[in-house]
């Protein structure tokens, strides 16, 4: 978003000393709190190395659930899984049974978003990464 | 989950009354079989890698612990947690006691 001040100036006979001035203030807005889009994409990164878990052979899987996550993040303050359904988000976002890594993924390692996978899943790649072209690639064409 | 029920009889001779039986039973975890401080015992198959000392994971099954509490009771709300009993368990261990926390769910546990 481009927004431009101007301050017109009277010409009076001192005009050398008063110049019109414009000023432009350009700001970008990120799309969708791309920030934390950015935050859980490292979040994913350093969970999988540091539980041992990898992502789906199918990185649309792994982008979509990022992407959802951070979309909790930006209006929850809190990264709750996207892949559930809930009566009271705020409530559950406080209590954070359900905030990622949730309870299940911490103790028994089960991601039924399919965003961590252990590496006996028949569905897990051998990937820890995931690049900002390849999540916006797996999450084009969603809204 | 609320249930009704409602049987009506309507006969002039018989003077029926329509009958409404409605039963309540709270949503959420807790159909009442465990309450706080309850000796607990684990009686699935449950593999777990949080526990101090055993990244690797250690299976619950057989492993005794008590009931801290059911998390999906918040602040007078009812949450969606699906392992909603908090258990807390002592592992034997050379010099300090190790304890850790697990959430379970209703048929993976058995009162003690």
């Amino acid at each position: 978003m481009l927004r431009a001040t101007s301050l017109p100036v009277r010409p009076t006979a001192c005009s050398r000393a008063s110049r019109a001035r414009m000023v432009v203030r350009a700001t970008a807005e990120p799309v969708t709190g791309s920030k934390n889009l950015e935050i859980m994409r490292k979040f994913s990164e350093q969970y999988a190395k540091r539980s041992g878990t990898y992502f789906c052979v199918d990185k649309s899987v792994t982008a979509v659930v990022i992407q959802g996550l951070a979309e909790h993040k930006d209006t929850l303050g809190a990264a709750l899984c996207p892949c559930r359904h809930y009566d009271d988000k705020e409530a559950e976002a406080a209590q954070g049974y359900w905030n990622c890594p949730c309870v299940p993924m911490r103790e028994r390692k089960e991601c039924h978003c399919m965003l961590f996978l252990t590496e006996d899943n028949d569905f897990a790649g051998r990937d820890q990464t995931i690049t900002m072209d390849e999540i916006k690639s797996g999450t084009s064409g969603m809204h | 989950m609320i249930v009704h029920q409602a049987t009506s009889f309507r006969s002039a001779a018989w003077a029926g009354r329509a009958k409404l039986v409605v039963r309540c039973s709270g949503n959420g975890a807790s159909s009442g079989a465990f309450q706080a401080g309850q000796k607990v015992k684990v009686v699935s198959s449950i593999k777990i890698y949080h526990a101090p000392k055993h990244p690797e994971g250690i299976d619950l099954n057989g492993m005794e612990g008590t009931l801290i509490k059911d998390v999906t009771h918040y602040k007078g709300k009812i949450l969606s947690a699906n392992f909603p009993f908090e258990v807390e368990f002592h592992l034997p261990s050379e010099g300090k006691p190790a304890k850790f926390k697990a959430h379970l769910g209703e048929d993976e546990i058995q009162a003690l």
